[in-house]
């Protein structure tokens, strides 16, 4: 209740859930000037005008409708990403907090692990489980999963030395306790600002995907391929491509951010 | 009449590992017992083993060997040195007191041990407007005596105090030491109160023990022991405290050099060497405890002589910081 009151009273976290929503359900819940699949919707690379507000792509998109279309794969995908590798790399990050072998084994696993090239694996996993959304979600969680778990690791090696552990173990904490309720308050911190920053780099993920031609592929749009198309047209001029899925991403990240700290600030009990 | 006493720990050792397979000698034979309603405090400069002491007590350290006897129910409760370090940071003040009971009492009701932390938070002086509040939104004092609150929640027969009020102002020392003096008189509870700072020791302690590289050097009433310490190290050590009269003119008694290493313990007096009145017999072998009179004892050899001669302690005067001055004592 505390958290939802506190989050509505600051006017910019309102905002901030705003423009998220509506980015994420743009394609279906905004009048979309133009088909954003749908090819030479005008002629080719043509600066932003009255007829299309953020100009048009080299195969005649129009790019004001495509960037807005990208939002409603790109978001959700971003975010489910996010809370799966958070989800899971969290509570085995705390695992590895506690002292003795289990926390051991868990590193050096994930040491195995991580000598893979993570977006590699990534993109192999996906490849031989079948080209499906879902997939994706899975890809960024493979690849995200480690950071959190290194993270909350580092953060609560430190806390687990504080004095209110120590004074938690002379009223009788038992271990699960004080990882719950002494060391996970401590990193949510970290794991939100860290969470903000995966969600910017799942983006970009989805992006590199989608160029291998898994997840979203063309002609359905994502702020990713978009950019990394537009980055061509760079050198001759055609700024525009590239700087409106640019900017969606950075309003998305900056939103995300806003509510992330919300978050925190309210995560304290 | 001699009941056991409540805490009673016997010959307590403890090393720690550090680099290259070397040892410190935290604890080397550690003695100490503390009577019901007893406040017993433990004094002696950084690294002498006062706060291994108190953690081995608290059971957070394990100790190679020795025992601890304690003759009651429940825990020992301790109060840290740094209270804000000491409470949860994410943790409102009301939940941090209430916690204890959360683990300790599950046959009460939620409410109940909400409101027993509300009391216990009030009787600390802790008024309603502050139980809602997180540890960083409270100043110094308030957070120890937050810190004060959640030890006595469980209503300890006793309680351990790591330098409670170092990190504190002295008004507010001041206010803490009333506290704490208002808890042993009314619920008679016993403490063990680990310090440097003399001052307060006198104010709250019934007995002092004074520690030094691990070991107790010397132990007796606190008027006493601190009206004419026997043993030199004691004389040192006190000789240091700063008198609240800008006219009286102390002057400390210097020791040769710092607490030497603690890697290699010798097998004879641990204060010789920087002892002012070392004779020949002092490194002939391990000294114990010698009782000199009533219910005081020095771990010096000299104590074994005539108890009158060693009443006559050097005054102030006497104390000289030229160390060859210092050795012309006797």
């Amino acid at each position: 209740m505390r958290l939802a009151r506190g989050a509505l009273q600051a006017p910019l976290v309102l905002l901030a859930c705003l423009t998220v929503l509506v980015l994420a359900t743009a394609q279906w819940t905004l009048p979309l000037p133009y088909n954003p699949i749908m090819p030479g919707a005008g002629p080719p690379l043509r600066p932003p005008s009255a007829a299309h507000w953020f100009g048009t792509d080299r195969f005649g998109f129009d790019l004001f409708s495509r960037t807005l279309a990208a939002g409603s794969r790109d978001i959700p995908l971003a975010i489910s990403g996010t809370l799966v590798s958070a989800l899971a790399g969290v509570p085995l990050g705390l695992l590895a907090v506690t002292r003795g072998r289990a926390g051991e084994l868990l590193m050096r696993g994930l040491d195995a692990f991580q000598a893979f090239p993570l977006v590699v694996l990534a993109v192999a996993v996906v490849a031989l489980t079948g080209n499906r959304l879902e997939n994706v979600v899975l890809a960024i969680a493979i690849i995200n999963v480690p950071r959190f778990m290194r993270l909350v690791r580092a953060q609560g090696l430190s806390i687990r030395e504080a004095r209110f552990i120590e004074a938690a173990q002379t009223y009788g904490a038992s271990w699960l306790r004080i990882l719950l309720r002494h060391v996970l308050p401590n990193v949510y911190g970290v794991v939100i600002a860290q969470c903000s920053l995966t969600a910017a780099h799942s983006i970009v993920v989805i992006a590199a995907l989608s160029f291998l031609g898994i997840g979203i592929s063309p002609p359905a749009a994502s702020w990713g391929s978009m950019i990394q198309a537009g980055a061509q047209n760079m050198a001759t001029g055609q700024w525009w491509v590239v700087l409106f899925p640019g900017l969606a991403v950075l309003v998305t990240v900056a939103s995300l951010n806003a509510i992330a700290e919300a978050f925190d600030r309210r995560l304290a009990q | 009449m001699t009941a056991a006493p409540l805490l009673a720990a016997h010959d307590l050792r403890k090393t720690f590992a550090v680099a290259r397979g070397a040892r410190v000698h935290a604890l080397n034979g550690v003695s100490i017992a503390v009577e019901r309603g007893e406040c017993v405090a433990v004094i002696g400069e950084s690294g002498s083993g006062k706060s291994t002491l108190g953690r081995i007590l608290l059971g957070l350290v394990q100790p190679d060997s020795g025992s601890v006897r304690y003759a009651a129910p429940g825990r020992i409760q301790a109060v840290f040195q740094e209270p804000y370090e000491s409470l949860n940071p994410r943790h409102r003040v009301h939940a941090i007191v209430r916690e204890p009971l959360d683990i300790n009492r599950r046959e009460l009701s939620r409410a109940e041990r909400e409101s027993r932390a509300r009391e216990g938070l009030r009787r600390v002086g802790l008024a309603d407007e502050f139980h809602h509040r997180l540890p960083r939104e409270l100043s110094g004092g308030q957070q120890q005596r937050v810190g004060i609150a959640r030890a006595l929640i469980l209503e300890p027969a006793m309680l351990i105090l790591d330098e409670p009020t170092s990190s504190l102002d002295v008004s507010v020392r001041a206010q803490i030491l009333d506290l704490l003096a208002g808890m042993k008189r009314e619920r008679g509870i016993s403490m063990l109160y680990i310090s440097h700072d003399i001052g307060s020791v006198e104010r709250i302690a019934d007995r002092i023990c004074v520690m030094y590289r691990g070991q107790i050097m010397e132990t007796g009433r606190t008027a006493d022991v601190l009206a004419a310490p026997r043993h030199p190290y004691s004389r040192a050590l006190l000789s240091a405290r700063l008198v609240p009269d800008p006219n009286v003119r102390t002057q400390p008694m210097r020791l040769a050099g710092e607490i030497p290493s603690q890697t290699s313990i010798p097998p004879f007096c641990l204060f010789a060497g920087r002892c002012p009145d070392e004779m020949p017999d002092c490194r002939a072998g391990p000294i114990p405890m010698i009782r000199t009179e009533g219910d005081r004892e020095s771990r010096c050899i000299r104590a074994r002589g005539d108890a009158a001669d060693m009443a006559a302690s050097p005054r102030p005067d006497h104390l000289n910081r030229d160390e060859e001055t210092q050795r012309s004592w006797q």
